[in-house]
């Protein structure tokens, strides 16, 4: 499964999106991007399309699950909700990310000093 | 594991499953385009504008599009499907690229599978019984080479000893009349076998018993297998002719089975009768003997085995032996096309391999010659990440596609040729098991050499691309010139290499050609067309005594020669081109050692040469008293004469035959005096280039039981047939019809593997010169495209149009006298080779290797002259302004 952690950014994508479904419940793609755009303050742009990639990822690994549905103005959509594992895997990574920003901050401050 | 697996599943079926995924993964992407349009309209936006900012915020839609494909199929199958797709299109595009290389491929590979498919029915098919590959014949060899059959007691001597055969069995292929109350009598192949025979075939009958060991006693009740075809066509395929009474030559005997169905061993039998053993007598008979090795027993051990049982046999009677040198344990299909056939065959499977070379090799050319005009995509493509694995994989695949649609069209060209092949009689004189078709065997065979062909052929243009780098070719604006020497190089050595083995080729076609030409111009010393033949056996049932032959031959003859347009009818051992057999002789004083050879000897009536139409040209004919004891007489050929008596007159001087170490208690033979040189005749077999010297000897003396009727009339042979046949049952009503044929046929039919061979040798080397050609071709008219302007620059400059064309004439030459000089280094290999089975022609004959490099010079010519007329029409306006 190492496939994602060798890539930081693809990695980081994975881990918002999944937050991002563990926080608001399933979402549409489209949702998904916006919400994280606005999180960011604008300060992450990303191409919306590359949502997709990190999507169709994590429904292969069987973290998201993803079904058609109605969205809020009536449009067809697709729905992705976080699955029972993939909330496993978000605990994990998570813990992993912190620990990885504190051993990064820690190596900054040092720097810093 | 288990998620593991579902994901490779789930890719699996994304892959299958591929169309479906990008419908719906288009669906989402243009919900969330709606979605962005919408909310960008609500901030104000013009819809226009607001559906442009949400396309752009997507990104790249076709890259994600592939992207996500990618992370959802199994990304090489994909790609490879992708490539497929690639290829395909390609095929299609370059329509006139694609049909050359199929058409190649389809010769190369049509003839290999032609070529397999004949080698496959003769060599290793085999019998089509089970484990056949343990299934050996055996036989005597005699001094000359030649195979004697061991007689019963011979055999019973090797069943006894051998441990390395489970068992052997004997049998005597023969024919006889088949009369019942049920149709008209038939005429058919009958086999004795010895009883164990079908339990050593492993083919027991369909319906009924097999023969037991009782059926072989001489007193016991007569019984008789028969064919299944003979069941079905003469029985309606009743099972109540079990047990009916079947008159075989007049004799009855009860059918007790039926044999299945193809079942026709040895060749094309209807029945077979057991080999009833008359013990004390001495029964002459000279089996086939077939047996089968024990599990793990090799040929090899058997040949030792044999090899000790032999010797002590010979020990212990050398008298009975003298002329057999030794023992033979060969395979069926050995002993069946053994010699030249076998040499012939394996000579085709060589031959199929040089023409897949060759179509391989131009196949390599046109490869590479592409892929110079594809230089720049390929480049572009390695500069836009494409993995160097990638881009050959692809040029392998495309490679591989072609192979495959050039083997598919060359599997029904080769089914066409077997088809022709076999139904022109082909397999005539070859054993029934001999049946050419394509079988899976064949056809995996078609898939190895299309796939190697693919594969090693293929690489080539990726080869040649690994060799170039990218940045140059994109800076060189894709003319191509990059690379062009090397290529050309190449281009070069491929044609030169065709050259060479069509050279060889067409030189080895040429010395078989040549010696199935002197086959047939071999004056066998009688003019065949007016005569008929029918082979007379009689029946030692009702003909015991020599005296009694001799009184149905008296009755007969002259009834043959009363047929109106019958000219002459004799009843001889020595139907042209056959012999009564071969004997040792010694001639009255002469020292020994001069005539310890073997002649042919010929037992024949006095109206022998008058049948023939020869003049006896020393001495005089037989006379109807020659024979009776007291005036035992002889005529020898020509050579015989020439060869023993050289200046001397050999009328009037005696020989007799004797075996090379008589036994001192041994009658030995008369004296007969020579009466007579007759011309030569020929009475050896059909590939043998000159007429072996020969006695012959008067019918009355001996009586043969075994002889042939022969008859030179004007009439048409099936008219003439007819009447023969009414002659000889009037006589003898039981008296089997056999072999009754004209002499122009059994000829026909001896020389028939030759003539097969010779055509397909002759259409192999075609298409060879054929593939080369136009492989010279091809790569001239590439270099004066290549060269155009370089032409274009010359011509300006006032070079002189002859200059030019011979400027790309002499190139073409150059390779063709490369290809000559390597070419006819092969020629004398593959003439040394063939030298076994040529026939009046030296393995190095002048005549043949001039001739076929003339043949090859000006077809090279031809193909090079177009390239060159072209070029020496450039216009240096057009030609520079092209680029």
């Amino acid at each position: 499964m190492g496939e994602s952690k060798s890539d930081i950014l693809q990695g980081t994508l994975d881990l918002m999106v999944l937050k991002t479904l563990d926080a608001m419940g399933p979402m549409h793609g489209y949702g998904i991007a916006r919400r994280i755009e606005q999180i960011s303050e604008e300060a992450l742009q990303i191409n919306q399309g590359t949502i997709y990639l990190c999507l169709i990822r994590l429904v292969q690994k069987g973290w998201v699950d993803a079904s058609w549905g109605t969205s809020e103005n009536n449009r067809k959509a697709k729905f992705y909700a976080i699955s029972k594992t993939g909330r496993k895997q978000l605990a994990a990574e998570t813990k992993n990310w912190e620990r990885v920003a504190g051993v990064i901050g820690r190596v900054l401050d040092l720097r810093r000093s | 594991m288990l998620a593991a697996l579902k994901r490779a599943a789930a890719r699996l079926l994304a892959f299958t499953r591929g169309g479906q995924h990008d419908r719906d993964f288009a669906d989402e992407m243009q919900s969330h385009l709606e979605m962005a349009t919408h909310e960008n309209i609500r901030r104000g936006l013009s819809p226009d504008e607001a559906r442009r900012q949400a396309v752009l915020r997507f990104g790249g839609a076709a890259s994600i599009q592939s992207q996500h494909r990618q992370v959802r199929g199994v990304r090489f199958l994909d790609e490879v499907a992708q490539d497929l797709k690639f290829a395909g299109r390609l095929m299609l595009k370059d329509r006139g690229f694609s049909a050359a290389v199929i058409g190649v491929l389809a010769l190369g590979i049509g003839a290999n599978i032609m070529g397999f498919t004949i080698v496959n029915a003769a060599f290793f098919r085999g019998l089509p019984f089970e484990a056949s590959a343990q299934l050996h014949m055996v036989t005597w060899i005699n001094d000359n080479g030649r195979r004697v059959g061991p007689l019963q007691t011979e055999l019973d001597e090797w069943r006894a000893r051998s441990h390395v055969f489970v068992d052997l069995a004997g049998y005597d292929d023969g024919s006889a009349s088949l009369s019942d109350e049920r149709a008209l009598p038939d005429q058919v192949r009958a086999t004795r076998v010895t009883t164990n025979t079908f339990a050593l075939l492993r083919q027991p009958p369909v319906l009924g018993r097999d023969f037991v060991a009782a059926d072989a006693a001489p007193a016991g009740e007569p019984v008789v297998l028969i064919g299944h075809h003979v069941w079905q066509n003469r029985y309606g395929g009743d099972p109540g002719v079990l047990g009916a009474t079947v008159r075989i030559d007049g004799q009855a005997a009860t059918v007790i089975g039926v044999m299945a169905e193809g079942m026709q061993f040895p060749d094309r039998s209807d029945l077979w009768l057991p080999l009833v053993g008359e013990p004390g007598s001495s029964d002459t008979t000279r089996l086939e003997v077939i047996g089968r090795l024990r599990d793990g027993g090799s040929k090899r051990s058997a040949q030792a085995e044999l090899d000790t049982i032999a010797r002590s046999q010979k020990a212990a009677d050398p008298e009975h032996f003298e002329e057999i040198k030794g023992v033979r344990v060969e395979t069926v299909s050995d002993a069946a096309i053994g010699g030249i056939g076998r040499r012939l065959f394996l000579i085709i499977m060589a031959t199929v391999m040089f023409v897949l070379l060759i179509a391989g090799a131009n196949v390599a050319n046109l490869l590479v010659l592409r892929s110079a005009a594809r230089a720049r995509e390929m480049a572009l493509r390695t500069s836009m990440g494409a993995t160097r694995w990638r881009l050959v994989r692809q040029l392998l695949l495309e490679s591989v596609v072609l192979a495959l649609a050039g083997a598919v069209l060359g599997t029904g060209l080769a089914q066409l040729g077997v088809q022709a092949y076999a139904g022109s009689g082909q397999n005539r004189g070859l054993p029934f098991w001999v049946v050419f078709s394509i079988d899976y065997v064949v056809l995996a065979y078609a898939v190895a050499i299309t796939l190697a062909v693919a594969i090693v052929f293929g690489l080539a243009p990726a080869w040649h691309l690994s060799r170039t780098n990218s940045n140059d070719i994109i800076k060189d604006g894709g003319r191509g010139s990059i690379g062009a020497p090397r290529m050309r190089r190449f281009g070069t050595a491929m044609v030169v290499l065709e050259l060479s083995v069509a050279i060889a080729l067409l030189g080895g076609t040429g010395l078989l050609v040549r010696s199935f030409a002197t086959l047939y111009a071999i004056d066998l010393g009688v003019n065949i067309a007016p005569l008929v033949t029918m082979r007379v056996d009689l029946p030692a049932s009702h003909y015991p005594a020599a005296a009694d032959r001799r009184a149905f031959v008296a009755r007969l003859e002259p009834r043959l020669a009363a047929i109106p347009g019958v000219q002459a009818a004799t009843i001889t051992t020595g139907v042209p081109s056959r012999d009564g057999g071969e004997r040792y002789f010694e001639i009255e004083g002469m020292p020994a050692g001069a005539s310890r050879v073997m002649v042919s000897t010929v037992t024949a009536t006095p109206s022998f040469f008058d049948a023939v139409d020869v003049r006896i040209t020393q001495g005089r004919g037989f006379a109807e008293a020659d024979g009776a004891p007291g005036a035992e007489a002889a005529i020898v050929n020509a050579r015989f004469a020439q060869q023993f008596f050289a200046d001397q007159n050999p009328i009037g001087r005696r020989l007799r035959f004797a075996p090379r170490r008589p036994a001192p208690e041994a009658t030995p033979d008369v004296w007969r005096t020579i009466v007579g040189v007759a011309p030569d005749i020929s009475h050896g077999s059909a590939s043998d280039q000159y007429i072996n010297a020969a006695v012959y000897l008067p019918y009355r003396e001996t009586a043969p039981a075994s002889a042939s009727i022969l008859v030179r009339s004007g009439l048409a042979p099936a008219s003439i047939m007819n009447a023969v046949r009414r002659e000889v049952q009037t006589l003898d009503p039981d008296l089997p019809i056999t072999q009754l044929r004209t002499v122009a046929d059994i000829l026909a039919g001896d020389r028939g593997l030759y003539r097969t061979f010779g055509a397909l040798f002759a259409a192999f080397a075609v298409i060879a010169v054929l593939l080369s050609a136009a492989a010279l071709y091809a790569v001239t008219a590439h270099a004066v495209a290549q060269r155009t302007p370089e032409f274009g620059v010359r011509v300006a400059l006032g070079a002189n149009r002859h200059s030019i064309m011979w400027l790309v004439l002499g190139r073409g030459l150059k390779q063709l006298a490369a290809g000559i000089g390597f070419g006819l280094a092969g020629a004398f290999v593959l003439g040394d080779i063939l030298s076994g089975m040529l026939v009046g022609v030296s393995p190095a004959d002048p005549i043949t290797l001039v001739a076929v490099t003339l043949a090859l010079t000006v077809v090279s010519l031809a193909a090079c002259l177009r390239p060159a007329l072209r070029a020496a029409r450039i216009d240096p306006v057009i030609a520079l302004r092209a680029d």
